[in-house]
C-alpha cells in the first residue's frame, strides 16, 4: 500500500470553481427576478411541483457529509456503518406523511417555529429556537469549513479563498433568488451528483471485484464485517434517530413542506428518500474497496477522494471536485434560506416588527441571509478545527425534539409540559451520555428519555388542543 | 528515531538504552519478544542516524472501536508493519507519507514497526484493541429499536386517521 496525494492543478481548480460559481449565481438571479413578496422569496409562491420537489428533498440531504462522511462511516464501522448512514433516508420517508399533515394543519404557515409557537406556546418556542439555531449554525459552519478544507486538499486552493468563494456564491444566489433559486439549483446539483456517483461506482467495480474486497476485509479488517461489532451496532439507531430529529425539526424541511404545491409534499419526500438511499451505500462501498485497491488512507475523512483519484486519475479528481462543490452548495444554500426565513419570521416579524409588510419582510430576509453568511464566514475564517465537531453535540438536541413534534402534529392531548420537559430532559441526558459513553449512543438516549417523558405527560393530560389554532392567517 | 526518543519523555540514560528499554517493555507486555529482539538488533544502526523514521505518538490510548490514526516523521520512504499478538505480520504502508489510518482491527494486542525502505526497524508503537462491551451495545441497540418502533407507531397511526 502506498499513499497517493490527490492533486488537481490549482488553475484547473480555479477554472472549475469560477465556472460553477457563475452558473449558480446566474441561475439564482434569473429565478429570483419574479419574487415580489416574502411568500415568493421564502416559499417560492407555495407552488413547487413534484420533479423539483423530489430533487430538492434529495439534494438538500446530499451534503458533503453524504459524499465524505458516509465513506468514513464505512471505513471506521464497516458494513453496519454504511447501512447506519443510509438509515438517514428514513428521515425523508417518514417526513412524507408529516409534510401532508403540516400542509393540512398550517396552510398559511411559514416556519417550524410557527408550529412550536402556536402549538406549545412561547417557552417551548424559545427552547426550540435555541436548539434549532445552534444546530443550523453549526451545520452551516461545518459545511463551509468542509468546503474550504476539501478545495485546499483537492486542488491546492487556499482554505480561506475556497471557503469564501463557496459561501459567497451561495449567499449571493440565495439572497437574490430565495427558495425558488435554491430549489432550482438543487435540481441540477442532484443530477450532477447522481451521475458522478454512478460513474465512480462502476469504475471501482471495473478494477476490483466484490469477492476480492470481501477477501481483503476478512483477512485484514475483520471487524468491518463483524455482525456484532459493538460500536457499529450502537451507531445504527443512533444515526437513524439523529436523521429523524434533523429532518423533523428543521426549517429546511418545513419550508419545503409549505412551499410544495398541494398534494405534492408526501410524494416528493418519498421519492427524494429513494433517490438519496443508494448514495451513502455507493459512497461507503468505495471506502470498503480501499484496501483491495491498495490505497493507503492518511485520515479517514479523505478516503473517498483518495480512492476516486486512484481509480479515475485526473478525471476522478475533477469529478470529486465537482461532486463536492455541488453537495456543499446544495446544503449551504438550503440552510441559508431556511435559517434566514426562520429568523425573519420568528424573530424579526414576531418579536421586533410585527407590522412589517410582505415586501419589507422580503428585504429583511435578504439582509438576514447576508448577515448569516458574514457570521458563518467570521466563524470559519480562523479555521478552528473543533468548531466543525460541535455539530455532533446537536444529535441529542435534535433527538429530543422528535416526540414533541410528532405527538404535537397528531395528538390533541400533547401539551406544553410534555414538549418542554421532553426537549430539556432528553437533551440533557443525551449530552451527559455523549461525554460519558460516546457520540454513537447520545441521540438514542436523548430520544428515549424525551419519548418516555412525552408519552407519560400525554397519558396524564386532560387537555385537548383545538387544531384550528394552528391555522393562523399569514 | 533515536534522536527523537529523548524528546518523547524518556527518563534519562543514553538514547540507545532508552529505546531498547522501551521496546523491551512493550514487547514483554505484548508477548512479542521475537519482534523486540529483531528491533534490538537494529538499534546500533538507528543510533547512528538521527533522521531515522519515528512515530510521532509515544503511546496510543486503548482503541475501543477498532480504528486508529497515527503519524511519523521520516526523511524518505518508509515501510510500516503491523504484528499481531499471534505473531502474524503484514506490511500496512510502503512509500512516502506522514500519517496513516487503520480500521477494522479485531480485539488483541498489536505492534507497529517503522523502518526506512529496505532498512532496519527504527521505532515501534504498541496498540491495544479492546472493543466496547457487546452486552451494553446490544441493550442500547434494543432501546434504539423500541424508540424507533414508537416513532413509527405514532406516525403510521396518525397518518391513517389523517
Amino acid at each position: 500500500m502506498t499513499e497517493r496525494t490527490i492533486f488537481l492543478d490549482p488553475t484547473l481548480g480555479w477554472i472549475l470553481l469560477a465556472a460553477f460559481s457563475v452558473l449558480w449565481v446566474g441561475l439564482g438571479f434569473y429565478w429570483g427576478r419574479r419574487n415580489k413578496s416574502f411568500e415568493d422569496h421564502a416559499l417560492a409562491g407555495r407552488n413547487i411541483g413534484l420533479a423539483l420537489g423530489s430533487a430538492t428533498a434529495a439534494a438538500t440531504w446530499i451534503t458533503s457529509n453524504t459524499t465524505m462522511l458516509a465513506p468514513q462511516f464505512a471505513l471506521e464501522l464497516g458494513v453496519w456503518g454504511m447501512l447506519a448512514y443510509s438509515t438517514a433516508s428514513l428521515g425523508l420517508f417518514l417526513f412524507a406523511p408529516l409534510a401532508v399533515r403540516i400542509r393540512k394543519l398550517m396552510p398559511h404557515g411559514y416556519t417550524s417555529g410557527d408550529f412550536f409557537r402556536l402549538r406549545y406556546g412561547r417557552v417551548a418556542w424559545a427552547i426550540f429556537l435555541v436548539f434549532t439555531l445552534f444546530y443550523s449554525l453549526t451545520w452551516l459552519v461545518s459545511m463551509a469549513m468542509a468546503g474550504g478544507i476539501l478545495l485546499e486538499a483537492l486542488a491546492g486552493i487556499d482554505y480561506v479563498w475556497g471557503m469564501s468563494v463557496i459561501l459567497g456564491v451561495c449567499v449571493l444566489y440565495t439572497m437574490r433568488g430565495g427558495l425558488g433559486a435554491v430549489i432550482g439549483t438543487d435540481f441540477i446539483q442532484t443530477l450532477i451528483i447522481l451521475i458522478g456517483i454512478v460513474i465512480v461506482g462502476f469504475a471501482v467495480l471495473s478494477q476490483v471485484s466484490v469477492g476480492e474486497i470481501h477477501a481483503e476485509l476478512t483477512a485484514h479488517k475483520p471487524a468491518l464485517l463483524d455482525v456484532l461489532f459493538p460500536a457499529a451496532i450502537m451507531a445504527i439507531f443512533n444515526n437513524l434517530l439523529f436523521g429523524l430529529g434533523e429532518v423533523f425539526h428543521n426549517n429546511v424541511w418545513w419550508s419545503r413542506a409549505f412551499a410544495f404545491r398541494d398534494g405534492v409534499g408526501g410524494k416528493a419526500f418519498l421519492i427524494g428518500g429513494f433517490i438519496w438511499l443508494p448514495i451513502p451505500v455507493a459512497a461507503g462501498f468505495i471506502a470498503l474497496a480501499s484496501g483491495a485497491l491498495g490505497v493507503a488512507i492518511p485520515s479517514s475523512d479523505m478516503v473517498a477522494p483518495l480512492v476516486i483519484a486512484q481509480v479515475l486519475g485526473t478525471a476522478g479528481a475533477v469529478g470529486i471536485f465537482i461532486i463536492v462543490f455541488c453537495s456543499l452548495a446544495s446544503s449551504i444554500d438550503s440552510l441559508l434560506a431556511a435559517t434566514a426565513d426562520l429568523v425573519t419570521e420568528d424573530i424579526w416579524r414576531r418579536l421586533i416588527r410585527p407590522g412589517s409588510s410582505a415586501e419589507h419582510l422580503k428585504g429583511a430576509a435578504q439582509w438576514v441571509t447576508l448577515g448569516l453568511g458574514l457570521l458563518t464566514w467570521a466563524l470559519c475564517a480562523p479555521r478552528i478545527g473543533t468548531l466543525a465537531t460541535v455539530l455532533f453535540f446537536a444529535g441529542p438536541l435534535v433527538g429530543a425534539m422528535i416526540f414533541p413534534i410528532i405527538t404535537g402534529l397528531y395528538w390533541r392531548r400533547a401539551n406544553t409540559i410534555a414538549a418542554v420537559g421532553g426537549m430539556v430532559l432528553g437533551a440533557g441526558a443525551g449530552l451527559v451520555t455523549y461525554f460519558t459513553i460516546g457520540w454513537f449512543v447520545a441521540t438514542t438516549v436523548a430520544t428515549a428519555v424525551s419519548c418516555a417523558w412525552v408519552l407519560g405527560a400525554c397519558a396524564m393530560s386532560k387537555s385537548r388542543f383545538e387544531w384550528i389554532r394552528l391555522k393562523e392567517d399569514a | 528515531m533515536i534522536g527523537a526518543a529523548p524528546e518523547r519523555g524518556s527518563n534519562g540514560g543514553s538514547p540507545i538504552k532508552v529505546a531498547r528499554d522501551k521496546i523491551y517493555a512493550r514487547a514483554t507486555r505484548l508477548g512479542l519478544v521475537p519482534l523486540a529482539a529483531s528491533c534490538l538488533m537494529a538499534m546500533p544502526a538507528m543510533a547512528q542516524d538521527p533522521s531515522a523514521p519515528a512515530f510521532t505518538e509515544d503511546n496510543v490510548p486503548v482503541i475501543d472501536a477498532g480504528h486508529v490514526g497515527f503519524g511519523w516523521t521520516a526523511d524518505g520512504p518508509v515501510t510500516i508493519r503491523l504484528t499481531r499478538d499471534n505473531g502474524e505480520t503484514r506490511a500496512v504502508f510502503g512509500g512516502q507519507g506522514e500519517k496513516l489510518f487503520l480500521s477494522g482491527l479485531a480485539d488483541g494486542d498489536y505492534m507497529l514497526s517503522i523502518a526506512p525502505e529496505g532498512g532496519a526497524v527504527s521505532d515501534t508503537l504498541a496498540l491495544e484493541v479492546r472493543h466496547q462491551s457487546l452486552a451494553r451495545a446490544l441493550w442500547l441497540t434494543l432501546v434504539g429499536a423500541v424508540v424507533f418502533a414508537l416513532v413509527l407507531a405514532v406516525i403510521v397511526r396518525g397518518a391513517r386517521h389523517d
